[in-house]
Order: C-alpha cells, then structure tokens, then sequence
C-alpha cells in the first residue's frame, strides 16, 4: 500500500501552486483555491492508480492545460481593459508597448507562409510577451518606453504621494495638506537623504525640520499617470515638465 | 431574469461547457465531480485539467447557465469546502436546444452518407 501524502503528491501541489501564477489575478482569486484542490484531488486518484508515473503524467497534461486555458482569459481581461481605457492615448505608444505580440504574431504568419523556421522565433516572442504581461499583472514594474514606473500611496486617480528613482536619487512627490480643504493639488518634491533606509509614504512627518529636502512644488495637473493593474508609471515627458516647474 | 433570452443566441456549446452541462443534468455537482462525470461519460476520452474545467465554469456563470447552489465538505478526512454549481432553468433550455441542434446534425449527416441508424452503410 503507497502511503497517503508522499512527498511527491506535496511537490506536484506546490508546482501547480506556481502554474496558478499564469492566470489571470481576479480569476485566481476566485477560483485558484478550487482549482488547487481539484489538482491535488487529481493528484492522489493519480498515485492511487498509478505511482509517482501517473502523477508525473498528470503534471504532463496538466501544464498543457495551463497554456491551452490560460491565454483567452488573459485576452478576456484585455479586451475588459480596453474597454475602460482613455481613448487619448497615442497610438505609437501603444503599438512599442505590444512590439513583441506585433513582432511575433507577424514571424508566425510569415513562418505559415514562407519560412517555417521563422515560426520557432515567432513563438518565442510570443512567449515573452505573454510572460511579461504575467509579470505585471502580478505587481512587477517592467521597462516601458516613454514612461517611468512609480511606487504609490493612496494611488488614485492622482496619488497622494509617490516616490520615483532618477539615477541615484529618489524623489518623493508628496499632495500638500491644507488643514482646511484637504489635499491639495499641488505636489511638495522632496528628496531622500542619502542614509534613509526606508520608503516614505504620506503619513511621514514632513516638518520644517525634516532631513527630507524639499526640492519645489508643482501642480498635480502636469504630470500625466498611467494605471495598470499593480503597477503605476508617470509619462517621462510629464515628470520632465513638473521637475522643470519645481526648479528640480 | 432570462425569459428575455434566446437559447439559440449562445449556441453552439463549446465541448467544454457542453460536457459539464450534462454533468450538471444530473444535479448538483462541485468542480471534482463534474470532471470525474465527464470523464466517465465519455470513457476516459475527454479529460477536463482544472484550468479548463473552471475557466469554462466562470463562463457559464456568467452568462448564468448554471449557479452556486452552496457548498459541500470534502469526502473522508478532507475538510476543505467546495463550492457547488447547478444549472438554472435557463441552462436547461439551452442544453436542450444544442441537443436538438446536434440531433438534426446527426439525422442530416446520415441521410447524407445513407447509414442506418445502426451505422451500418445501407
């Protein structure tokens, strides 16, 4: 008789565990937890019937599964995005944004028409892209042309602070309080001292006595947000302006 | 709710959501058991992967084909709960009218090929 939990019913759940990680995060949040028992309930009929051959067999078809299921949910949620998205937003950036899935969905149909090795390059963009839209979905700010990515606090449609790398410093973009009205809508710049071990966010007292620098102000209208799921990037050319503006 | 809607609008079923209607045909089910029927239906032809099984599920809920009828306890010492699903009145037509719509592909496709009911070439 095979013992009940053997250490390959554990590493096959904490594989899928990571497999999970290609869906999309609202349709994990939802059903990751069911799937996952299922998968382990797959998993022990598995090595019921067969060993550890079936249940490597299982892992097998599973993986399959993952990518034959997961790319339309992923393209249900991108058409949901696009939905709601601006309809300002220019072209060309959208078009560098998606160059990998333009280049590879191109080297496919010219592998499907004339060089079916060009195909292998095709998929393989393909792949990336897929990855890296994974990727940020899952919080992780990837390089985009034309805009910086930045850490939020209280992200709204305008933040209520944020901080932002600019090569070895780190400026912190914090709406200024009127006890009166509220938050305004102007930003105070401030830069990080050189031995601060810590992020800032907009509970930090920022008194007169601060080792925060203030750097300027500036207007919350100049700089341009960009929201994507986890990840908020500002235009370069915004952040440009409102530096130019704060006497940065 | 849906006496408004048209099952010819969704049809035709994907083989997915086919499959797991018909398990639903039988009663209540949660996402196991539903691929276990599958699979037994078919003789272990089709094997629904989790992946499919619950992207197929979020469809059919959405466009209200079936719905969460509660939640049942794992079988021996399992103590996890999983949810249920059944299908909804609307479901049901639906399912009916894809089996009416392959049964008059079948009928077509025999007096094409002139095969007896039995399959047999007349």
């Amino acid at each position: 008789m095979r013992p009940a939990d053997p250490a390959v019913l554990r590493l096959s759940a904490r594989a899928y565990a990571w497999l999970l990680r290609a869906y999309p995060a609202p349709f994990r949040t939802e059903f990751g937890g069911e799937m996952a028992l299922v998968f382990s309930d797959c998993c022990s009929a598995a090595w019921r019937s067969g060993g550890s051959r079936d249940v490597g067999r299982l892992l097998g078809r599973t993986v399959l599964d993952v990518l034959v299921s997961a790319p339309p949910l992923w393209a249900e949620r991108l058409e949901e995005g696009m939905k709601g998205k601006r309809i300002g937003r220019g072209m060309g950036l959208w078009l560098v944004d998606h160059a990998l899935l333009a280049v590879g969905l191109a080297l496919l149909v010219l592998g499907a028409t004339a060089w079916p090795l060009v195909q292998a390059l095709g998929w393989a963009a393909l792949g990336l892209a897929f990855f890296a839209w994974v990727a940020e979905a899952d919080g992780l700010a990837l390089p985009r042309p034309g805009r910086v990515a930045i850490r939020t606090c209280g992200c709204w449609e305008t933040p209520l602070a944020f901080t932002v790398r600019r090569r070895d410093r780190v400026l912190f973009f914090v709406r200024e309080d009127d006890p009166e009205a509220g938050w305004t809508d102007t930003y105070a710049v401030r830069e990080r001292p050189n031995d601060a071990a810590f992020e800032p966010c907009f509970e930090l007292p920022l008194g007169p006595r601060s080792e925060w620098r203030l750097r300027g102000r500036t207007p919350a209208a100049t700089l341009l947000f960009e929201h994507h799921r986890r990840v908020t990037y500002v235009t370069r050319r915004s952040l440009e302006r409102s530096l130019a503006s704060a006497g940065v | 709710m849906d006496a408004g809607r048209s099952p010819q609008a969704l049809l035709p079923l994907p083989d997915a959501e086919l499959e797991i209607l018909l398990a639903l045909a039988d009663g209540e089910a949660h996402g196991y058991a539903v691929m276990r029927a599958v699979e037994q239906r078919s003789g272990g032809r089709t094997r629904l992967g989790p992946g499919t099984l619950y992207a197929a599920l979020k469809r059919l809920l959405a466009a209200r084909l079936i719905e969460e009828s509660g939640e049942s306890r794992g079988a021996g010492r399992d103590p996890s709960r999983r949810r249920c699903y059944r299908l909804t009145d609307f479901g049901s037509r639906v399912l009916a009218a894809e089996l009416d719509r392959l049964a008059a592909l079948v009928r077509h496709g025999r007096r094409r090929l002139r095969l007896s009911p039995a399959g047999v070439r007349s």
